[in-house]
């Protein structure tokens, strides 16, 4: 009797979900290094000219706000998204239904302050991610992990782990994209270019720096690179 | 339509019966109590209730050698309630495969007042300190989706986390939260200095001597009730060539914090040796040979210590009577925190 309750129960939630998700509306990140599409394991040149293979490719994308024609914004709550070029449902987010028309989104890029302070959270921030340091409390913002001959380590791996939230450290970086034509496609294409890890701002060669792991000048540097990796891509 | 309506109200009353047989008993709340005369605890109860249940599974936890890689280790390897939750007699503790920490391990007492953890001060939330041991690949080298996995196949803890947060969902969280449950209420206030402070014991003279030493030349850094400001200085200790650890530098940046460490409460002083961050100093002789004698003074220097800190032979035979009173026998064997079926002892743990 249970059982069967709760197989109703769970059916009816079921159909709901499903006819809502046909209304819903969607932002999807394309990873690509310049023109091409970011294939992990595979062997690519940056815009720095210097060979790498891309292992992880991971970053947080949180605090989303849609802003519509009149510079209304709609704060989505709770909204804290990782995005794994490994996992492929990562890189869709799924906005709450709503019939407006947007001509803005904003994000940040990395984990606000207050919740790399109070404890242990859960879902896509539980620290069992491996986008948090444990020995000196904090996310890890960005990850971006590979091997390339240029780099002078063992495997002639690189891994660039980017994060900080104190002042003088900070590498939260507020994400604004304007939406072509004012209105929000069912699903917004968002490109986001590797590129710009290495040469968005200053220059970054693996040759030179292969890794940071922790808070601080370079990371802020890399940060103020990639920050500038997001472009709308046109319908 | 009648009788649409009443089968809509017996399924309903159905399922009403149904949850409340399967709803778990409510866990029961422990009170904080907050020893006389100290401080508001720092550590944010709201957010983590104390419950018996959450209590009994963060002891199951630390107690638990499945946190680490091989199955060998557990948090109260390292931390021997005996020896005040240090390890007893090392200077650095042991982790998996013969490694070393890096630190010596802190006495675990009072952590509900401290806002900031380890020598360094580089973890913000108690909450959060067990994720360090438990994935460092010289202390436990456990991922923790293994350690999560590992309790989830357990019956034992399946019923203990249902019992504890009203559904068996077990997360990092949950072990988080438990974990500090049972750390908060490690409290040391029983000592004699305690017992003499309420008026229900009295120093002998040394003691009394001792104390009077002690507040002139050791309480700004130490001061009571906790022992310990919760500031990070350096007490001139040259750099170990070989540890190279900065200190506080390692989580700032800043060179203005090189070489400065947390200021270590001195509960239960005389039975936590050796002594110093990294353990140097095997007995409290060789930490008052250090404050009169061999202090490096460098540019972090603590101020206070500009001319070092004499001390006359005399008056650290005073301290040190003083500092044995700050030892809490009560704590020390509190079954509470004992190791489910071990007798307390140096004896029963490996060496
Ligand atoms: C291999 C030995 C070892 C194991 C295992 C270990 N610890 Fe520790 N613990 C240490 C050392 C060493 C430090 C000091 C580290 C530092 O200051 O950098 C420490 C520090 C701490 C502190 C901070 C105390 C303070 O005053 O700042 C807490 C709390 C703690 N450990 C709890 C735990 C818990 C809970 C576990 C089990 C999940 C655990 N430890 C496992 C060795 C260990
Ligand atoms: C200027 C601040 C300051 C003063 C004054 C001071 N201390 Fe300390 N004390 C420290 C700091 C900082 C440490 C940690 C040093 C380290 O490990 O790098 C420490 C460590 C210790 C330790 C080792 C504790 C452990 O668990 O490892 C003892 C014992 C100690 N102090 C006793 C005393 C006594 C007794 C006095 C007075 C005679 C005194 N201290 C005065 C700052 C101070």
């Amino acid at each position: 009797m249970k059982h069967l309750l709760q197989y109703l129960i769970l059916l009816l939630l079921g159909f709901s979900a499903f006819s809502e998700t046909q209304a819903q509306q969607s932002i999807s990140f394309q990873h690509f290094v310049g023109s091409q599409p970011l294939v992990l394991e595979d062997s690519i040149k940056n815009s720095n000219a210097e060979i790498l293979v891309v292992r992880r490719f991971k970053y947080y994308v949180s605090n989303l706000v849609l802003i519509d024609a009149q510079g209304n914004r709609q704060i989505i709550p709770d909204s804290y998204y990782l995005i794994n070029e490994a996992e492929p449902n990562s890189k869709k987010i799924i906005l709450p239904n709503s019939n407006k028309n947007y001509s803005a989104i904003e994000f940040l890029l990395g984990v606000d302050s207050a919740r790399n302070c109070s404890g242990i959270q859960t879902g896509v921030l539980d620290p069992m991610q491996g986008m948090f340091w444990t020995w000196n409390t904090g996310y890890v913002f960005a990850k971006l992990e590979g091997s390339s001959p240029s780099s002078s380590l063992p495997a002639h791996a690189f891994t660039y782990h980017i994060g900080g939230f104190r002042t003088g450290e900070n590498v939260l970086k507020t994400i604004r994209l304007a939406i072509p034509g004012s209105s929000l496609p069912k699903d917004l294409q968002v490109k986001v270019d590797l590129n710009a890890w290495f040469s968005g701002n200053s220059s970054l060669l693996i040759a030179e720096r292969p890794v940071c792991h922790s808070p601080g000048n370079l990371a802020m540097k890399i940060a103020a690179n990639y920050a500038q990796m997001f472009s709308i891509i046109q319908p | 339509m009648r009788k649409t309506v009443i089968l809509g109200l017996t399924a309903m009353a159905l399922l009403v019966i149904i949850s409340w047989m399967n709803a778990p008993k409510k866990p029961h709340p422990i009170a904080f109590s907050i020893p006389k005369g100290w401080p508001q605890p720092a550590y944010d109860f709201k957010s983590n209730p104390l419950t018996e249940e959450g209590f009994a599974l963060g002891k199951k936890l630390f107690y638990d050698v499945r946190l680490s890689k091989d199955n060998s280790i557990s948090c109260g390897t390292c931390h021997q309630q005996f020896a005040a939750f240090t390890t007893f007699d090392h200077p650095l503790s042991h982790g998996i495969n013969n490694q070393q920490t890096t630190r010596n391990a802190p006495a675990l007492q009072n952590l509900a007042w401290q806002t900031n953890f380890m020598a360094d001060g580089g973890i913000t939330h108690l909450d959060l300190q067990p994720l360090a041991p438990i994935t460092a690949e010289n202390e436990m080298a456990e991922t923790l989706e293994n350690v999560i996995a590992k309790i989830k196949s357990d019956k034992a803890y399946q019923t203990m986390f249902l019992s504890a947060y009203g559904d068996a969902n077990i997360n990092t969280q949950r072990v988080g939260k438990a974990l500090s449950q049972f750390m908060l209420l490690m409290i040391s206030s029983n000592s004699k200095y305690d017992k003499v402070m309420q008026g229900r014991d009295s120093f002998n003279l040394p003691e009394k001597l001792g104390y009077g030493i002690f507040q002139q030349k050791c309480a700004s850094c130490h001061p009571a009730p906790l022992f310990t400001d919760n500031q990070y200085r350096n007490a001139g200790l040259s750099q170990d060539d070989v540890l190279k650890d900065l200190g506080r530098m390692r989580i700032t940046n800043q060179p203005a914090d090189s070489l400065k460490f947390k200021v270590p409460s001195l509960r239960n002083i005389a039975l936590t040796a050796p002594y110093g961050h990294d353990g140097r100093f095997f007995a409290l002789s060789n930490v008052f040979d250090h404050y009169r004698k061999q202090m490096v003074l460098g540019p972090t220097t603590d101020p206070q210590f500009n001319n070092r800190l004499p001390l006359s032979n005399f008056e650290i035979g005073q301290l040190k009577a003083f500092l044995n009173t700050l030892t809490d026998s009560v704590f020390i064997r509190d079954p509470r925190f004992s190791e489910p079926g071990a007798a307390a002892g140096p004896g029963n743990h490996g060496h």
